[in-house]
């Protein structure tokens, strides 16, 4: 076709679009609200499964290990680690282990008991009845990924035992302040003194996850002085540089021995356990994927509903232009053109609007949806096409018919 | 020389016993430069015919030449051409795009021949001065009154130069006045060289016409040259009852003309008839 013809085609078009625009609002409002929903839900999604995944990797490495209870993590049970620990019985802790006992077992290193307390927490502006208190010594560190904004972290040399570090919300909850290095705060009647308090860590979202930003991290020993030995322990990690498999096995006899022969607990690498999550996360991508699938079906069919309600209309138009002379062909191109220009419209506003939710659920929530270029692009794309595909389905249906019977639909 | 042959068109509606047959059988010779008046009851198949002629619509039977060109079984896009650069269709209710101005509406079919903007422009704003209407391009059709809106919609038909123009009741919807400025157009269009076929049910304006062909049934009853400026003797029997004013005087025309026809009708069949025992001898 000349160019000029092009030209043409494309200024009648902005007229004739110019000229219905209520019923183009509906239609481009239509492509705008399954664009943005299929890129917000793809974002969330991706945004979830990123911090998960970033909490995983961090704390999985080679030689590194972890003690548990069987009960919470069968090879095939659905619990794992960190998920879901508050709901755990506290008959499956650790408490009868030996935890300082541990350190001198051959090959074995850096010994860190994770245990969890939950008890009465009083700074100088607020306090808890009902506190999260993490029992625990200086490896931690090795294995969760947990950072100190101010202060060192609990046990450093030249620290009393009484030093407690704070996540950074609670610091604010308790003492009004980021950062009230020096405080005391009091756990269950006793004093600590607050020697740090860790950057924020980035939860979960929606998990039931121990939150780091409210909790206080204190010594194990000094946990369990304070609690009457109540301080439940879930997990125990250490690391174990050589003669991996040996180490783990005399351990795991050693272990069964000290239990009556029962095997109630299990020595994984943290790896292993990350794979377990793993799973979850796969489930959690499968699931995604999956209402993303939904969401676009959805969009399509908005954009879709649109386009069609004005085929009546449409048909007699198609009739007019065929009556005088338009060929098959042409019409079909002018539809291309005008559902072309309106998909274009909405895709860039659907974007636009894309963002906005984004920046919105990024300041009100803990969920950060990841947008990437591809994932515009792959929605843009999508929902050009529908509109394209049903922009002119009026044009190719009566491309069939004789021009009487479009001319004939009113 | 003719510019539309139709030999044996028959037009069936629907299927099985649902089918109602719209076209008969129409054999019909219309000359370049003829101007012909199509009567007929409603129901007759006078759209049917003109559909057909116009490459609306496709016979169910029979063979149609126009300019020499058999034009009954073209592909789509053979026949969209044909309506583009030899016909130009005029309908009863306009047929405007609503959405377009006046001038975009007039020069439409160029967009389809691949005419520059300039030039369709050009061309657009003559046909409209032409129609007498030049004052309303950039109006758009919804602001305009219905003889003004069938002026546009001449300045569209022609705006191509077809050789036949196709009216379908051009005035149906317009008043007295009005009726006969649409009709002094044509008239005028006539005289530059145009065939024009219409279809009408006011018997005063076969003045205008050449010819007059009425239509019952499906089939062609009379056809009557008749000369400009007066009415068609047949159709003058329909004015008999001359002080026609209320619907229901309308109505009393209507069966006037049904009474008329179906005289026709006889006098014609009995001829045929006479024809085929002629034959048989
Ligand atoms: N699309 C259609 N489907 C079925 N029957 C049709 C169709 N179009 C026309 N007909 C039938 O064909 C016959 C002729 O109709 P047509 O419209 O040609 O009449 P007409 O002479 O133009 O009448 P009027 O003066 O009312 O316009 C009628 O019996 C009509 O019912
Ligand atoms: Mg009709």
């Amino acid at each position: 076709m000349k160019s000029s013809v092009l030209i043409s085609h494309f200024k009648l078009s902005l007229d004739i679009i110019y000229n219905t625009r209520w019923r183009n609002f509906w239609t481009i409002l239509g492509i705008v609200i399954g664009l943005s929903s299929v890129i917000m839900i793809i974002a969330i999604g991706d945004g979830i499964k990123q911090q998960v995944n970033y909490q995983l990797n961090d704390s999985s490495s080679h030689n590194k290990f972890v003690i548990q209870p069987k009960s919470i993590n069968q090879p095939d049970s659905k619990s794992n680690f960190v998920t879901n620990l508050e709901n755990i019985s506290p008959s499956g802790s650790l408490n009868y282990l030996d935890v300082a006992g541990l350190n001198s077992f051959k090959g074995v290193s850096n010994v860190a008991p994770y245990s969890i307390l939950r008890t009465k927490i009083i700074g100088t502006v607020s306090s808890y009845k009902s506190g999260v208190v993490v029992g625990t010594n200086q490896y931690l560190n090795n294995y969760l990924s947990l950072s100190v904004n101010a202060g060192s972290f609990i046990d450093q040399p030249g620290n009393p035992i009484n030093s407690a570090v704070i996540g950074q919300n609670l610091a604010e909850k308790l003492f009004g302040e980021i950062t009230p290095l020096g405080a005391t705060v009091n756990i269950n009647g006793s004093p600590f003194i607050v020697e740090g308090v860790l950057n924020p860590v980035t939860n979960i979202p929606f998990s039931q996850l121990v939150d780091f930003n409210n909790s206080v991290f204190i010594d194990y020993d000094a946990a369990q002085n304070i609690s009457s030995n109540n301080a439940f322990v879930y997990q125990i990690f250490m690391t174990i540089n050589t003669n991996k498999n040996s180490v783990v096995k005399s351990l795991q006899s050693h272990l069964d021995e000290i239990n009556g022969n029962q095997s109630n607990t299990l020595i994984t690498t943290l790896s292993g356990i990350s794979y377990n999550s793993k799973r979850t996360l796969d489930l959690l991508t499968r699931l995604i994927s999956f209402v993303a699938a939904i969401s676009l079906l959805v969009g399509g069919v908005g954009i879709m509903n649109v386009m069609l309600v004005s085929i009546a209309e449409r048909t007699h138009e198609i009739g007019i232009r065929k009556a005088i002379g338009a060929t098959n062909r042409q019409i079909i191109f002018q539809f291309l053109v005008e559902s072309a220009i309106l998909s274009f419209v909405g895709g860039i506003i659907g974007i636009v609007l894309s963002y906005l939710i984004d920046l919105f659920i990024i300041l009100s929530t803990s969920v950060k949806p990841i947008i990437t270029w591809q994932l515009v692009v792959f929605a843009s794309l999508i929902s050009i096409i529908i509109g394209l595909i049903f922009g002119s389905i009026p044009a190719i249906k009566a491309a069939k018919k004789l021009p009487i019977d479009s001319l004939r639909s009113s | 020389m003719s510019l539309i042959k139709l030999e044996g068109i028959s037009k069936i509606f629907g299927f099985g016993d649902a089918s109602s047959l719209a076209l008969d059988s129409i054999s019909l010779n219309i000359d370049k430069g003829e101007f012909v008046a199509v009567m007929g009851p409603s129901g007759s198949g006078k759209s049917t015919l003109m559909n057909i002629i116009g490459l609306l619509d496709k016979p169910s039977q029979g063979s149609y030449m126009l300019d020499n060109k058999y034009v009954a079984r073209l592909k789509p896009n053979q026949a969209a051409k044909i309506r583009r650069d030899t016909i130009g269709f005029v309908f009863q209710s306009y047929n405007l795009l609503n959405r377009l101005n006046i001038i975009n509406n007039v020069s439409l079919p160029l967009v389809y021949k691949g005419v520059s903007s300039s030039r369709r422009l050009k061309l657009a704003t003559e046909i409209l001065d032409r129609v007498g209407i030049s004052e309303k391009e950039y109006f758009y059709p919804n602001q305009l009154s219905g003889g003004q809106l069938q002026s546009a919609a001449i300045a569209r038909a022609l705006i191509n130069n077809p050789k036949l123009i196709i009216a379908d009741e051009p005035t149906g919807n317009l008043d007295s006045v009005s009726s006969m400025l649409i009709m002094e157009l044509l008239t005028e269009i006539h005289r530059a060289g145009n065939t024009i076929i219409f279809v009408t049910h006011n018997p005063e304006l076969t003045r205008y016409a050449s010819r007059v062909v009425y239509m019952k049934d499906g089939s062609i009853v009379q056809d009557e040259v008749t000369p400009y400026g007066q009415i068609a003797k047949t159709a003058k029997l329909l004015l008999r009852p001359s002080l026609m004013k209320s619907d229901e005087d309308n109505l009393a025309g209507v069966s006037v003309l049904m009474k008329t026809i179906d005289r026709i009708d006889k006098t014609s069949k009995t001829k045929k008839q006479k024809k085929s025992s002629r034959r048989k001898k």
